[in-house]
Protein backbone atom coordinates (compact mmCIF):
# COMPACT_ATOMS: atom_id res chain seq x y z
CA UNK A 1 0.00 0.00 0.00
CA UNK A 2 1.49 3.37 -0.99
CA UNK A 3 2.14 6.10 1.55
CA UNK A 4 -0.38 8.93 1.85
CA UNK A 5 1.67 11.35 -0.21
CA UNK A 6 2.16 8.75 -2.93
CA UNK A 7 -1.58 8.15 -3.06
CA UNK A 8 -2.09 11.87 -3.61
CA UNK A 9 0.48 11.91 -6.41
CA UNK A 10 -1.13 8.89 -8.06
CA UNK A 11 -4.54 10.53 -7.86
CA UNK A 12 -3.19 13.68 -9.52
CA UNK A 13 -1.74 11.58 -12.31
CA UNK A 14 -4.98 9.63 -12.67
CA UNK A 15 -7.02 12.79 -13.04
CA UNK A 16 -4.65 14.27 -15.59
CA UNK A 17 -4.79 11.08 -17.62
CA UNK A 18 -8.50 11.70 -18.10
CA UNK A 19 -7.74 14.70 -20.31
CA UNK A 20 -8.94 13.78 -23.78
CA UNK A 21 -11.56 15.02 -26.15
CA UNK A 22 -13.79 12.00 -25.49
CA UNK A 23 -14.10 13.17 -21.88
CA UNK A 24 -15.01 16.71 -22.87
CA UNK A 25 -11.59 18.31 -22.75
CA UNK A 26 -10.16 20.42 -25.55
CA UNK A 27 -7.08 18.33 -26.23
CA UNK A 28 -5.74 14.82 -25.84
CA UNK A 29 -2.99 14.48 -23.31
CA UNK A 30 0.09 12.90 -24.90
CA UNK A 31 1.10 11.23 -21.65
CA UNK A 32 1.45 11.99 -17.97
CA UNK A 33 4.87 11.26 -16.58
CA UNK A 34 6.71 11.61 -13.32
CA UNK A 35 10.47 12.14 -13.49
CA UNK A 36 12.58 9.01 -13.21
CA UNK A 37 16.30 8.37 -12.95
CA UNK A 38 16.86 7.48 -16.58
CA UNK A 39 14.77 10.41 -17.82
CA UNK A 40 13.30 8.18 -20.47
CA UNK A 41 10.77 10.69 -21.72
CA UNK A 42 10.55 12.81 -24.79
CA UNK A 43 8.86 16.21 -24.82
CA UNK A 44 5.88 16.45 -27.12
CA UNK A 45 2.85 18.59 -27.57
CA UNK A 46 0.27 17.90 -24.88
CA UNK A 47 2.63 15.97 -22.62
CA UNK A 48 2.33 16.60 -18.90
CA UNK A 49 5.11 16.23 -16.35
CA UNK A 50 4.09 16.01 -12.70
CA UNK A 51 6.78 17.25 -10.35
CA UNK A 52 6.60 16.92 -6.62
CA UNK A 53 8.19 19.35 -4.21
CA UNK A 54 9.27 18.88 -0.63
CA UNK A 55 6.77 18.12 2.10
CA UNK A 56 7.00 20.82 4.77
CA UNK A 57 5.61 20.15 8.20
CA UNK A 58 2.62 22.30 9.06
CA UNK A 59 2.56 22.75 12.83
CA UNK A 60 -0.76 24.63 12.86
CA UNK A 61 -2.61 21.75 11.24
CA UNK A 62 -0.89 19.00 13.20
CA UNK A 63 -2.53 17.89 16.40
CA UNK A 64 -1.56 15.91 19.45
CA UNK A 65 -2.73 12.41 20.24
CA UNK A 66 -1.39 8.96 20.62
CA UNK A 67 0.08 8.80 18.10
CA UNK A 68 0.08 12.47 17.08
CA UNK A 69 -1.15 13.50 13.66
CA UNK A 70 1.44 15.35 11.61
CA UNK A 71 0.37 17.64 8.78
CA UNK A 72 2.45 18.49 5.75
CA UNK A 73 2.23 20.99 2.93
CA UNK A 74 3.36 19.62 -0.40
CA UNK A 75 3.50 21.51 -3.64
CA UNK A 76 3.03 19.74 -6.94
CA UNK A 77 3.91 21.39 -10.21
CA UNK A 78 2.11 20.27 -13.32
CA UNK A 79 4.00 21.16 -16.47
CA UNK A 80 2.05 20.94 -19.71
CA UNK A 81 4.02 21.25 -22.94
CA UNK A 82 2.91 23.30 -25.91
CA UNK A 83 4.95 22.47 -29.00
CA UNK A 84 3.52 24.19 -32.03
CA UNK A 85 3.95 22.89 -35.55
CA UNK A 86 6.11 25.00 -37.86
CA UNK A 87 3.85 24.24 -40.79
CA UNK A 88 0.30 24.43 -39.53
CA UNK A 89 -0.08 26.12 -36.15
CA UNK A 90 -0.79 29.80 -36.47
CA UNK A 91 -2.28 30.47 -33.05
CA UNK A 92 -0.16 32.54 -30.68
CA UNK A 93 1.36 30.07 -28.25
CA UNK A 94 -0.04 31.99 -25.31
CA UNK A 95 -3.49 31.07 -26.56
CA UNK A 96 -2.59 27.38 -26.33
CA UNK A 97 -0.92 27.88 -22.96
CA UNK A 98 -3.97 29.61 -21.54
CA UNK A 99 -6.19 26.81 -22.77
CA UNK A 100 -3.93 24.02 -21.52
CA UNK A 101 -3.64 25.67 -18.12
CA UNK A 102 -7.41 25.92 -17.87
CA UNK A 103 -7.85 22.30 -18.87
CA UNK A 104 -5.31 21.13 -16.31
CA UNK A 105 -7.16 23.00 -13.57
CA UNK A 106 -10.44 21.56 -14.78
CA UNK A 107 -9.04 18.03 -14.67
CA UNK A 108 -7.53 18.45 -11.22
CA UNK A 109 -10.74 19.87 -9.75
CA UNK A 110 -12.91 17.20 -11.29
CA UNK A 111 -13.46 14.07 -9.31
CA UNK A 112 -15.95 11.58 -10.62
CA UNK A 113 -16.73 9.89 -7.32
CA UNK A 114 -16.99 12.94 -5.08
CA UNK A 115 -17.23 16.09 -7.19
CA UNK A 116 -17.67 18.48 -4.26
CA UNK A 117 -14.48 17.34 -2.58
CA UNK A 118 -11.87 17.39 -5.30
CA UNK A 119 -9.37 18.83 -2.82
CA UNK A 120 -9.22 15.63 -0.76
CA UNK A 121 -7.67 13.66 -3.61
CA UNK A 122 -9.67 10.53 -2.93
CA UNK A 123 -9.78 11.11 0.82
CA UNK A 124 -6.01 11.42 1.16
CA UNK A 125 -5.71 15.16 1.78
CA UNK A 126 -7.37 17.73 4.00
CA UNK A 127 -7.22 20.64 1.65
CA UNK A 128 -5.76 21.63 -1.67
CA UNK A 129 -5.60 24.84 -3.61
CA UNK A 130 -4.53 25.92 -7.05
CA UNK A 131 -1.37 27.99 -6.85
CA UNK A 132 0.52 30.02 -9.41
CA UNK A 133 -0.04 29.46 -13.09
CA UNK A 134 3.19 30.27 -14.88
CA UNK A 135 4.21 30.20 -18.50
CA UNK A 136 7.48 28.62 -19.39
CA UNK A 137 9.56 28.86 -22.52
CA UNK A 138 13.10 28.97 -23.74
CA UNK A 139 14.78 31.62 -25.80
CA UNK A 140 15.50 29.29 -28.72
CA UNK A 141 11.84 28.35 -28.91
CA UNK A 142 12.20 24.60 -28.39
CA UNK A 143 9.42 24.34 -25.88
CA UNK A 144 6.66 26.39 -24.47
CA UNK A 145 4.10 25.45 -21.94
CA UNK A 146 2.32 26.23 -18.77
CA UNK A 147 2.97 25.26 -15.17
CA UNK A 148 0.12 24.91 -12.71
CA UNK A 149 1.06 24.67 -9.05
CA UNK A 150 -1.10 22.78 -6.59
CA UNK A 151 -0.63 23.12 -2.87
CA UNK A 152 -1.82 20.10 -0.93
CA UNK A 153 -2.25 19.88 2.83
CA UNK A 154 -2.33 16.32 4.13
CA UNK A 155 -2.12 14.72 7.53
CA UNK A 156 -0.90 11.32 8.65
CA UNK A 157 -0.05 9.45 11.80
CA UNK A 158 3.37 10.29 13.17
CA UNK A 159 4.39 6.65 13.28
CA UNK A 160 2.42 5.47 10.26
CA UNK A 161 2.84 7.52 7.07
CA UNK A 162 0.41 5.16 5.38
CA UNK A 163 -2.50 6.16 7.60
CA UNK A 164 -4.55 9.25 6.79
CA UNK A 165 -5.62 11.26 9.84
CA UNK A 166 -8.68 13.43 9.82
CA UNK B 1 26.53 31.15 -53.26
CA UNK B 2 28.16 27.99 -51.92
CA UNK B 3 31.91 27.67 -52.27
CA UNK B 4 33.49 24.95 -54.36
CA UNK B 5 34.56 23.20 -51.17
CA UNK B 6 31.01 23.22 -49.87
CA UNK B 7 29.71 21.77 -53.13
CA UNK B 8 32.34 19.04 -53.12
CA UNK B 9 31.71 18.27 -49.48
CA UNK B 10 27.98 17.99 -50.04
CA UNK B 11 28.34 15.78 -53.11
CA UNK B 12 31.12 13.47 -51.98
CA UNK B 13 31.87 13.66 -48.29
CA UNK B 14 28.39 13.73 -46.84
CA UNK B 15 27.09 10.52 -48.48
CA UNK B 16 30.33 8.72 -47.68
CA UNK B 17 30.41 9.82 -44.06
CA UNK B 18 26.81 8.73 -43.58
CA UNK B 19 27.45 5.42 -45.32
CA UNK B 20 30.62 4.78 -43.36
CA UNK B 21 29.57 5.85 -39.88
CA UNK B 22 25.80 6.06 -39.99
CA UNK B 23 23.12 3.87 -38.54
CA UNK B 24 19.56 3.34 -39.66
CA UNK B 25 16.88 5.37 -37.92
CA UNK B 26 13.28 6.00 -38.85
CA UNK B 27 11.88 9.45 -39.53
CA UNK B 28 8.22 10.17 -38.83
CA UNK B 29 7.01 13.41 -40.42
CA UNK B 30 4.29 14.83 -38.23
CA UNK B 31 5.17 12.34 -35.52
CA UNK B 32 2.79 9.67 -36.74
CA UNK B 33 1.97 7.47 -39.69
CA UNK B 34 4.55 5.38 -41.43
CA UNK B 35 8.17 6.27 -40.95
CA UNK B 36 10.88 6.22 -43.54
CA UNK B 37 14.27 4.65 -43.05
CA UNK B 38 17.24 6.96 -43.28
CA UNK B 39 20.89 6.63 -42.42
CA UNK B 40 22.07 9.05 -39.76
CA UNK B 41 25.11 9.97 -37.70
CA UNK B 42 23.96 9.88 -34.10
CA UNK B 43 25.85 11.59 -31.29
CA UNK B 44 24.61 10.36 -27.95
CA UNK B 45 25.16 13.08 -25.39
CA UNK B 46 24.90 12.71 -21.63
CA UNK B 47 21.65 13.69 -19.99
CA UNK B 48 20.78 17.33 -20.59
CA UNK B 49 18.89 19.65 -18.31
CA UNK B 50 15.54 20.86 -19.54
CA UNK B 51 15.80 24.12 -17.65
CA UNK B 52 12.46 25.45 -18.85
CA UNK B 53 10.68 22.85 -16.75
CA UNK B 54 12.65 23.33 -13.58
CA UNK B 55 15.88 21.44 -14.07
CA UNK B 56 14.34 18.19 -15.20
CA UNK B 57 16.77 15.80 -16.86
CA UNK B 58 16.12 14.73 -20.40
CA UNK B 59 18.04 12.61 -22.87
CA UNK B 60 19.58 14.49 -25.78
CA UNK B 61 20.86 13.23 -29.11
CA UNK B 62 22.39 15.23 -31.93
CA UNK B 63 21.66 13.69 -35.28
CA UNK B 64 23.11 14.46 -38.69
CA UNK B 65 21.43 13.30 -41.86
CA UNK B 66 21.79 14.18 -45.49
CA UNK B 67 19.93 17.35 -46.36
CA UNK B 68 17.92 15.84 -49.17
CA UNK B 69 14.56 14.20 -49.59
CA UNK B 70 15.75 10.90 -51.05
CA UNK B 71 18.26 9.69 -48.49
CA UNK B 72 17.68 12.12 -45.63
CA UNK B 73 15.50 15.00 -44.55
CA UNK B 74 15.32 18.44 -46.11
CA UNK B 75 15.54 21.60 -44.05
CA UNK B 76 12.30 22.69 -45.66
CA UNK B 77 10.25 19.67 -44.63
CA UNK B 78 11.47 19.22 -41.06
CA UNK B 79 8.98 20.33 -38.39
CA UNK B 80 10.60 20.76 -35.00
CA UNK B 81 7.20 20.98 -33.36
CA UNK B 82 5.85 17.63 -34.53
CA UNK B 83 8.38 15.35 -36.21
CA UNK B 84 9.86 12.35 -34.45
CA UNK B 85 12.55 9.80 -35.03
CA UNK B 86 12.76 6.21 -33.92
CA UNK B 87 16.24 5.87 -32.50
CA UNK B 88 18.03 3.99 -29.73
CA UNK B 89 19.26 5.96 -26.73
CA UNK B 90 22.19 3.60 -26.38
CA UNK B 91 24.29 2.35 -29.25
CA UNK B 92 22.87 -1.02 -30.29
CA UNK B 93 19.98 -0.67 -27.89
CA UNK B 94 16.26 -0.81 -28.45
CA UNK B 95 14.83 2.18 -30.24
CA UNK B 96 12.08 4.47 -29.08
CA UNK B 97 10.12 7.29 -30.62
CA UNK B 98 11.58 10.67 -29.70
CA UNK B 99 10.83 14.26 -30.64
CA UNK B 100 12.95 16.45 -32.88
CA UNK B 101 13.10 19.66 -30.87
CA UNK B 102 15.54 21.98 -32.63
CA UNK B 103 17.16 22.42 -36.01
CA UNK B 104 20.80 23.21 -35.33
CA UNK B 105 22.18 23.74 -38.83
CA UNK B 106 21.54 22.91 -42.46
CA UNK B 107 24.89 23.79 -44.01
CA UNK B 108 27.11 21.85 -46.41
CA UNK B 109 24.70 19.05 -47.19
CA UNK B 110 24.12 18.00 -43.62
CA UNK B 111 21.01 18.59 -41.59
CA UNK B 112 21.89 18.66 -37.92
CA UNK B 113 19.15 18.58 -35.31
CA UNK B 114 18.55 17.99 -31.63
CA UNK B 115 16.40 15.12 -30.44
CA UNK B 116 15.13 14.77 -26.90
Amino acid sequence: MPAVIENIALEIVRRLEQINTANGYSFDVAGVIRPDRLSDWSPEDGMIVVKQGDSTMNADSSHPGNPPAIAFDTEFEIECFVRSSEHSDVEPYHTDQNERGAQVIKAITTEATDPGHWYTFDSNAILASIGDVRNFGVSDGNHNGVTVAINVLHRQSENDPYQVRA
Amino acid sequence: MPTRFEQQFKRVAVPNLVRQFGECIQYFPGGAGSGRDIDALVVRDPLAVASEVGELLVNALIIRVENNECRGITAEEIDTGRDKVFVALKNGGTGSLRSIVQLLSDANGFLRFLVQ
